[in-house]
């Protein structure tokens, strides 16, 4: 049972890969005048799948319902090898008592199973971390696992129909509502597809009693080093709770990441 | 007056027909009045308490918390599947913010990796070996143990409820729902209970209305029969009646109008205005046939009595008035409301009776080919109680021969209730308005006795800086202040942010005892409570500000008496102050105790404020009146005696001052002063007309003392029936109110008589203004 309401706190994400999906998106080419939502959900999906290495310094701000805000400043770094595993390293650099705090997660191809250690720099030690459950909060941030993770398969696990086309924050886009087919804690998610670009600007979750409950928003796309689209903010607000995570994109790189990051050794590294 | 008249003598059918119309009109809005229950309402949102309470609920969340309690056995697959079931069903409920089970209850243990953070179970366990696991995991967990007993034979369902939701008129409708829930799934043989200040207020809004709704037919079926034996008339009933109901339809539908709520304390209104209501109106009637038995056409008869009594019908009724709206002073807002409404309401009353009664009596009048029905039976009855009669006779002989014996009687007696008045309870706690063998106090009984209390108090840490939480220092502060506090008597199960940092530095230290304690540093706490929430860990922000600058120490409490509840919170203050001494940390109880506790010491004051108000409120009126400084506080006497012994009775009875007997003084001062009114105006009446003094005095006690036994008796029994009512509070008001109808009554037959003997009669009669004699006799 998730009855506990978990309001935003922490400092601390593995936003990572959330963050790394947005900003390899590549700018896609596909012009039809009359697109069905499916096809459009194909355009979003095989450049979401291109998520590969990189790292990125991102500022994490958490909002609670009063508009009183937490800033952590943190540096990731993420690879995936050729078997399929995801390995992802995140540092703190900011606030001062936990900068050095370091999280690696090391996460294979088969199943969700994934290995998580924790450097606490004070402490003078490494810990396991036991993995948590895909729909819970995300430690303590308004994303669940699964948004954060990408591993919400909208073609594969939700109906989609196309609405009226819109705009949001100066994008025309496409309007897709999303159903899913299985169990899920949405009874359905409206999506904004920036249309020049398939890239997914802003999107609505609605909860039971089809209320809306989570919106995401992402502003100031441009291009980077690498020619690809990055957003250089991207919002989750709970409406129900009041509360938001801000993450600011401040710098990022596409190139390759040495494999010593991603080890248990290089967390006790100053 | 002349005007009035005129239009009265002149269209009466036209006067009933607007004033039905207004309170119809008016009375369609009764349906839109909406009851409200709270203690927190109660104290406006300026004084610092509640600043504080708001302030903390802003950090931490609400602090309004309802229970569960259920008597089963608790390790059995099918209690705690319906532990499950009442759990899901209840965070489902809108003003619900969260639920906490025993399947909830978080559980901190180090392992071979770290630090592991795992709900006790995973659903409800059913297997034997589930079960077991989940028997001994509750157990090492403290949150664990605080749910259910140590036997295993009851368990606690924690609710926090939405901030604001108790202030709201919601809460009626979500305790309703929560009490449906745990109910509907009570199996034979097993208790359950719905504990916590919105249930209690909920139940006792609902005790009020059911009684009230018996209770208010009956009063009008005593007052009915009260004035059918007085006027021997069903016209004469009838028109006060209507009277009284068309006043009611208009008081309540004005505060629906304005969009007042109904709350606890004016839900008595009713009650009130149909035990007081009759009042001008008998002395109308009374004049009237009294007039038409003179052979006085009606035209003629109802002019001259509105030329008549208007004034002092007035008067009365404005005295009555002020001594209600006395409570305007209150800090207490349903108190001030329920002043103002029923200073109105007696206002509004005075005003249908003198247009309405007359109309309705010149209606039937011409009805009846323009002659009046001359009330023989009222007529007559005038002197058929001997009794009555010889009790009054002897009265006014003793006064008049006895004075100084009379007068030190008085007194003495007055003393020895005045002597018990320091030892007077104030109390603001909701249980001790109800029976104490009801099914809610025995609810919260029982959680007391099995999980300490349904109260939370709260110290609240300001260290006046971001992050200043986290440092060491502070942590130890308050785990000292908190272990002191799971020290202090009717305090249990105190938990703070420091109390976990405690937990989660053990568990990170492989479970080690020797781990039980704050880190070093500050950067070690900050990362152990960084791990703890990336673990999931919750709870957090109830115990933390979002900057860390602030903290909350918290323990449960016993539902206590108010008083007992001061002493609880001053230990708590003083430990406080001790830990933090020299630390330039601000610290400060806060939460609902404390709230009760102002209420407590503010009750006093409004006491106070409002006996003085009414009192001189009423001085000024009989002044204005009279025209006699020594009248209007020859009028008080009778009345400073009356509450004096109110105050020392409730005293010696162990009744404590609480929202509801805050009123009587009040009340007592408003209804009392008109005996008082009467009798001096009937003796300067006799003086004027050439009596010597004892002549005078024995003529008043005679007669206008049939008219204050008759008042003062339908008071006394309108109000007595209050004690009728299953809510404590409510019985206790009647029976009080109904003491303070026969004090105040007794006092002006007997003790003011007695003080007016020994005044020269030359400055009594010669002064001020004459009273009309009409107002004096029933």
């Amino acid at each position: 049972m998730k009855l506990q309401s978990q309001k935003v706190r922490t400092l601390w994400t593995t936003l990572g890969v959330f963050v790394m999906c947005i900003l390899v998106m590549l700018s896609g080419s596909v012009h039809a005048a009359e697109l069905t939502a499916r096809e459009i959900l194909d355009e979003i999906e095989s450049m979401a799948l291109l998520a590969g290495s990189g790292s990125a310094k991102i500022e994490l701000i958490t909002e609670n319902k009063r508009g009183q805000q937490r800033s952590n400043t943190l540096q990731l770094y993420r690879t995936k090898d050729d078997d399929g595993t995801e390995k992802q390293l995140l540092e703190y650099l900011q606030p001062a008592d936990v900068a050095g705090t370091k999280l690696l997660s090391i996460t294979r191809s088969e199943g969700k199973d994934s290995e998580i250690w924790l450097f606490m720099p004070a402490l003078g030690k490494e810990r396991r971390i036991a993995a948590q459950e895909m729909q819970t909060k995300f430690m303590g941030t308004d994303f669940t696992y699964e948004e954060i993770s990408g591993t919400a398969a909208y073609k594969e696990d939700f109906d989609s129909v196309r609405l009226e086309d819109d705009t949001f924050d100066g994008y025309a886009c496409y309007v897709l509502e999303l159903t899913p087919k299985g169990k899920s804690e949405y009874t359905f998610v409206k999506m904004w597809v920036w249309q020049d670009e398939f890239i997914p600007v802003k999107v609505e979750f609605y909860g039971r009693g089809d209320k809306l409950t989570k919106t995401l928003e992402t502003s100031g796309w441009k291009k980077n080093a690498e020619d690809k689209w990055e957003p250089s903010e991207v919002v989750m607000s709970d409406v129900v709770a009041g509360t938001k995570t801000i993450i600011k994109i401040m710098e990022t790189s596409g190139g390759e990441i040495s494999d010593e990051y991603f080890t248990v050794r290089y967390l006790r590294r100053r | 007056m002349k005007r009035l008249s005129g239009i009265i003598t002149g269209r009466p059918l036209g006067v009933f027909i607007v004033l039905l119309a207004v309170s119809f009109l008016l009375g369609m809005n009764i349906r839109g009045v909406d009851l409200k229950v709270d203690t927190e309402s109660m104290v406006p949102r300026d004084d610092p308490v509640i600043q504080d309470l708001i302030e903390t609920v802003e950090d931490f969340g609400s602090q309004d918390m309802m229970m569960i309690a259920i008597k089963a056995p608790v390790y059995s697959k099918d209690t705690l599947a319906k532990v499950q079931r009442i759990g899901e069903q209840l965070s489902d409920l809108p003003g619900v913010d969260s639920v906490v089970t025993p399947l909830d209850v978080q559980v901190i243990r180090g392992d071979e990796f770290g630090l592991e953070i795992s709900p006790v179970a995973y659903g409800a366990p059913e297997t034997a070996e589930e079960i077991e696991e989940f028997r001994k995991a509750l157990k090492d967990s403290p949150q664990g143990s605080a749910m259910v007993s140590e036997d295993g034979d009851a368990l606690a369902i924690f609710i926090t409820l939405e901030p604001g939701v108790v202030a709201s008129l919601e809460s009626q409708d979500l305790a309703r729902d929560i009490e449906a829930i745990a109910f509907s799934e009570k199996a034979p043989g097993e208790e359950i209970y719905v504990v916590g200040e919105a249930y209690l207020g909920y139940v006792a809004t609902n005790n009020m209305l059911r009684d009230l709704k018996i209770l208010f037919p009956l009063s009008l079926v005593v007052v009915i029969a009260i004035l059918y034996i007085s006027f021997g008339s069903m016209f004469d009933v009838a028109a006060l009646i209507i009277t009284i109901l068309m006043s009611l339809a208009c008081t309540i539908g004005l505060m629906a109008v304005l969009g007042y709520d109904i709350t606890i304390v004016s839900m008595i209104l009713p009650i009130i205005l149909v035990s007081m209501g009759s009042a001008a109106g008998i002395h109308i009637l009374n004049r009237f046939h009294e007039e038409s038995g003179k052979g006085r056409s009606p035209e003629e008869a109802v002019k001259q009595v509105i030329h008549e009594l208007t004034g002092p019908v007035a008067m009365t009724s404005l005295t009555t008035a002020v001594g209600f709206a006395s409570f305007a002073t209150s800090f207490i807002s349903p108190v001030r409301v329920f002043g103002i409404f029923a200073a109105a309401g007696i206002m509004i009353n005075f005003l249908i009776t003198l247009t309405c009664v007359p109309s309705l009596l010149l209606l039937r009048s011409r009805k009846n080919n323009g002659r009046a029905r001359i009330n023989r039976v009222f007529l007559e009855k005038r002197d058929d109680r001997p009794v009555l009669s010889r009790f009054l006779e002897s009265a006014s002989t003793t006064v008049i021969t006895q004075p100084h014996r009379v007068i030190f009687a008085v007194v003495a007696v007055t003393l020895i209730f005045a002597a018990g008045i320091p030892g007077l309870d104030v109390e603001t706690n909701w249980m001790q308005y109800f029976r104490q063998d009801s099914h809610a106090v025995m609810g919260t009984r029982l959680v007391e006795e099995l999980f300490g209390g349904t109260y939370s108090l709260s110290v609240l840490v300001d260290t006046g800086e971001y992050d200043g939480v986290k440092e060491p220092d502070v942590l130890e502060r308050m785990a000292r202040l908190q272990d002191r506090m799971g020290e202090v008597d009717k305090l249990s199960y105190p938990s703070s942010v420091a109390e976990l940092v405690r937990n989660i530095n053990k568990a990170f230290n492989a479970d080690d005892p020797a781990y039980y304690s704050i880190p070093a540093t500050r950067e070690a706490v900050a990362q152990e409570l960084l791990l703890f929430t990336m673990q999931g860990g919750s709870g957090l922000d109830s115990m933390v500000s979002y900057d860390f600058q602030k903290a909350l120490v918290s323990a449960r409490a016993a539902n206590v008496p108010t008083s007992e509840l001061g002493d609880i919170i001053d230990e708590v203050e003083a430990i406080a102050d001790e830990e933090f001494r020299g630390t330039g940390i601000n610290t400060r109880v806060v939460g609902l105790p404390k709230v009760m506790l102002r209420m407590m010491e503010k009750f006093m004051d409004d006491q106070t404020r409002s006996l003085i108000f009414s009192a001189v409120g009423v001085w000024l009126v009989v002044f204005a009146i009279s025209r006699s400084a020594i009248i209007a506080f020859l009028c008080l006497i009778p009345l400073s005696v009356t509450i004096l012994i109110n105050f020392g009775f409730m005293a010696y009875m162990k009744i404590p001052l609480d929202v509801v007997t805050i009123m009587i003084s009040g009340i007592s001062i408003g209804i009392g002063i008109d005996y008082s009114i009467h009798l001096t105006s009937r003796y300067r009446y006799e003086l004027r007309n050439g009596k010597g003094q004892k002549d005078a005095l024995k003529a008043t006690i005679t007669s206008t003392g049939r008219g204050i036994f008759f008042n003062a008796f339908t008071l006394m029994l309108g109000f007595g029936l209050l004690v009728l009512s299953t809510f404590r509070a409510i019985s206790v008001f009647g029976m009080l109110v109904a003491g303070t109808m026969f004090t105040s009554g007794a006092g002006a037959l007997i003790l003011l008589p007695a003080v007016l003997r020994l005044i020269d009669p030359r400055y009594i009669r010669g002064v001020g203004k004459a009273f009309p004699k009409g107002e004096s006799s029933i």
